[in-house]
């Protein structure tokens, strides 16, 4: 499962590295670009599209690892293939906790390298599957009247129309009107997957 | 002491005015005349020496003019009594109304022959004569006007003489003419000999034809001696002149060789009792001086005092006559000065001059020795610093190295990574069912490149490493540091510093050792790289620069740091100075070593910019032309 139009970003100083692996990743089938420094890729890192990011731990000016923390600030998402020349475990450890999909040692296996790659694009293409699906719903979401919503948040917490109203202080008519339209809105057909949706929503991080 | 000096000044007027200059001073106004009868050819030695002696003791002792007449008679090669008698005739025409002051005759056979022409002509004038044996004074007149002396030719004490000297001789060869004068003579010499008889045998030579004399003294024994008279004519008759003959003899002669004829010594004659031809003219010239100033010798007619006892030293030499068998009244000739004295001027300069270069030569010897010694030392100990620079510098390289070993590490990993990557995407462009055969080779162009890159910096590692006698040897300064900025410019960058290179224009030529100088370079820009990491990266900068200074070639290395702390920018190169955290503090002193071994200077100096600038200064190699 991978991105259409996923591309795979190769950030070396080393030209004959950088070219060797363009090489290698276009045979095997992949989309590449390549960056001769860190600074020229995050200057353009809030427009990447899908895909993601091979890179070499040591370059002048800025590291692989500083790199990574460019680019979370950026708030760029791809995940990072880190290639390094030796295993410095604080180093790995460090990408690896920044969400790195793998820390490999130079040179690299191809087939290493290949399946490193293609796990990070199916990272990548599932972040941006939650990510779309997690879009639909909060805008969704957004149909709903402040009201709804408060019916809705309450009616996932498991209360009745009753309580509702009693927590609300407004008539169960009224919880009942709100919760019809919120859940014609919404597209549920019961409270149960009302329930789900919202603890879905929650689970991706959007109230 | 008055009377003494008055009796001298009185002894000097009469010594002044008795002179006899005065006293025969008016005698001297008229020349006189003296007329010398010569025997033989006037030009051999002995009448030469008689005829000169004579003159000269006249004229010394006459003030006035002198006129002498000279006549030879041949008389040993012609004797006939018509010659004699035509002679005589001549003489009396010749000398007709001639009156001259002395007569002058020498030898028996010349005064028989004038004896007639003086009574005719000059009776009255002075005849001084020579007889050459007292025997024949017997058939000579007794008259006023004549006075003579007689030869006494020592044959006998000759041959004792001989005897004494060399006591072995068993033999005596007598080597004489054959004229009819010569042998008128033979009885005095047998009758000399006869008291040998029992002592010597004779091998009597005389009067033998010229080829077989010769043939005869080339084959005498070992024990004879050869006794020389006179040599006036061959026994053929044939007119030799005598010593000339025997000069060629002499040649083929080698038995000692004795004579009564003082001429003859000094042609290969040993010695003997001599008679001096000389002496003989000066005994006459005497008693021609004498009849001259009207007072005739006494006595009339004497012994000629001309006797001595001479020897030729080379001769002595030759056969081995030691000096001491020569009686003490002997006269020595012809002594070869010995080298020393001939030449003692110039052997004692040679000496000197010898003596002095022995001194010199000695003083050198132990000098070079010493040098020598003294160089072996130096050179021992030059090696020993070398070596110990050699190690040092080693050691410092390989602490070098393993601070470069991440960049190393780094570096060659790069093309070995891209190497392999280019390897599998080659794999799989040829092998999919529609193999891309051009990215595949130009992955497989990639991949020869990336090795050759991967050789070169394991090249330059090794360089780094290798542990290498100090050579000398010419190198370009210029491509030394570009060399090592080589080296260095993957750690630059990882440290994100520039490293700059500024070469001079054209070579630099340096002679050294091209390790030690790349180490040189390698510290200072590795300590510049340590330096300008502690300014932000956009600041951190270090210029290599390399350039001619007259005579001398300079690297200087810049960089863009804070500087040093020290002041005293001189500790910087004392060992054990260190402001890293885990430096040794050797490098910068190790530095100061290897550029002070190559005969130049190594110096630190605040830089423009903040930072420091190290300063090292070569001698030139000026030999570029010419190679």
């Amino acid at each position: 499962m991978t991105t259409p139009g996923a591309k795979i970003f190769i950030v070396d100083d080393d030209a004959s590295v950088r070219r060797s692996l363009e090489r290698l990743l276009r045979c095997a089938g992949y989309a590449v670009e390549t960056f001769d420094t860190p600074r020229a890729f995050l200057a353009i890192a809030r427009s990447l599209g899908a895909g993601c990011v091979v890179v070499d731990v040591r370059m002048p000016e800025l590291s692989g690892l500083e790199l990574q923390a460019g680019l979370a600030a950026a708030g760029c998402t791809l995940p990072l293939v880190f290639i390094t020349g030796h295993g410095d475990v604080t180093e790995s450890v460090k990408a690896m906790k920044g969400g790195a999909i793998d820390f490999l040692l130079k040179p690299v296996d191809d087939a290493q390298l290949l399946d490193a790659v293609g796990r990070a694009l199916q990272r990548d293409a599932r972040a941006r599957a939650t990510q779309t699906e997690r879009e639909a719903l909060a805008a969704r979401l957004a149909l709903l009247t402040p009201r709804e919503r408060e019916v809705c948040a309450n009616v996932a917490r498991g209360l009745l129309n009753k309580e509702i109203g009693f927590e609300l202080g407004i008539s169960e008519k009224t919880v009942k009107l709100h919760r019809a339209r919120a859940t014609e809105k919404l597209g549920v057909r019961s409270a149960v997957e009302l329930s789900n949706l919202l603890a879905q929503l929650r689970h991706l991080g959007t109230n | 002491m008055r009377p003494l000096i008055r009796l001298l000044l009185l002894c000097l007027t009469i010594l002044l005015t008795t002179s006899p200059r005065g006293a025969v001073a008016p005698a001297a106004s008229s020349p006189r005349s003296v007329i010398v009868f010569l025997p033989d050819d006037p030009t051999t030695p002995a009448m030469a020496a008689v005829a000169a002696g004579l003159k000269a003791a006249v004229q010394a002792g006459w003030p006035g003019l002198l006129t002498f007449h000279f006549e030879s008679l041949d008389a040993s090669w012609f004797s006939s009594p018509q010659y004699h008698e035509r002679l005589r005739e001549l003489y009396r025409l010749k000398y007709r109304g001639y009156r001259p002051d002395a007569i002058v005759a020498l030898r028996s056979d010349v005064v028989g022959i004038l004896l007639a022409v003086h009574r005719d002509l000059w009776p009255g004038v002075p005849l001084v004569f020579v007889a050459e044996d007292q025997r024949d004074l017997a058939r000579l007149p007794r008259a006023p006007d004549l006075s003579g002396v007689w030869l006494d030719w020592e044959v006998h004490r000759t041959l004792e003489l001989a005897l004494q000297l060399l006591p072995r001789t068993r033999r005596v060869a007598l080597l004489m003419g054959g004229s009819s004068w010569e042998r008128s003579l033979y009885p005095a010499v047998d009758e000399a000999l006869a008291r040998f008889a029992g002592r010597l045998a004779i091998i009597d030579l005389r009067g033998l034809p010229l080829a077989e004399l010769e043939r005869r003294l080339a084959a005498l024994p070992n024990d004879a001696i050869v006794f020389l008279h006179t040599l006036m004519a061959d026994g053929e008759g044939r007119g030799i002149v005598g010593l000339e003959l025997f000069r060629r003899l002499r040649a083929n002669l080698h038995r000692p060789v004795f004579t009564v004829h003082g001429q003859a010594l000094g042609h290969g004659i040993v010695g003997g009792a001599m008679v001096s031809y000389d002496r003989l003219g000066r005994d006459l010239g005497g008693m021609v001086l004498g009849w001259l100033r009207g007072a005739p010798p006494q006595p009339a007619v004497r012994a000629a005092d001309v006797g001595e006892l001479a020897f030729d030293a080379r001769e002595l030499a030759r056969f081995r006559i030691p000096a001491a068998r020569l009686p003490r009244s002997a006269a020595v000739l012809f002594r070869e000065p010995s080298l020393w004295i001939r030449y003692r001027w110039q052997a004692s300069v040679v000496l000197a001059v010898g003596a002095l270069q022995a001194v010199l030569i000695t003083m050198l010897l132990i000098e070079q020795q010493r040098r020598a010694r003294a160089q072996a030392q130096a050179q021992r100990a030059e090696l020993e610093a070398r070596r110990m620079l050699s190690e040092l510098a080693h050691l410092n390289r390989v602490a070098v190295a393993g601070q470069l070993g991440s960049s190393f590490a780094h570096e060659l990993n790069q093309p070995l990574a891209a190497i392999l990557n280019n390897a599998r995407a080659a794999r799989r462009l040829l092998d999919g069912p529609a193999p891309d055969v051009t990215e595949a080779q130009a992955a497989l162009d990639d991949i020869a490149a990336d090795d050759k890159r991967a050789a070169e910096v394991i090249q330059r590692m090794r360089g780094l490493l290798r542990r290498s006698e100090v050579r000398r040897e010419r190198h370009d300064l210029s491509e030394l540091a570009r060399a090592v900025v080589r080296l260095l410019e993957n750690d630059a960058r990882l440290r994100g510093a520039a490293l700059v290179l500024e070469p001079a224009p054209g070579p630099l030529p340096v002679r050294g050792d091209a390790t030690l100088l790349q180490q040189v370079a390698l510290n200072l820009i590795t300590n510049a790289l340590d330096a300008v990491a502690a300014v932000p990266q956009p600041r951190r900068r270090v210029t290599v620069r390399t350039a001619r200074d007259g005579q001398r070639v300079t690297l200087l290395v810049e960089d863009s740091g804070r500087g040093s702390a020290e002041p005293d920018l001189e500790r910087l190169f004392q060992p054990f100075f260190t402001t890293k955290p885990d430096g040794l503090g050797l490098g910068l002193s190790i530095c100061r070593s290897i550029i002070e071994a190559h005969g130049g200077r190594l110096w630190a100096a605040p830089a423009p910019e903040g930072g420091l600038v190290m300063s090292c200064a070569l001698p030139g190699d000026s030999k570029e032309e010419r190679e």
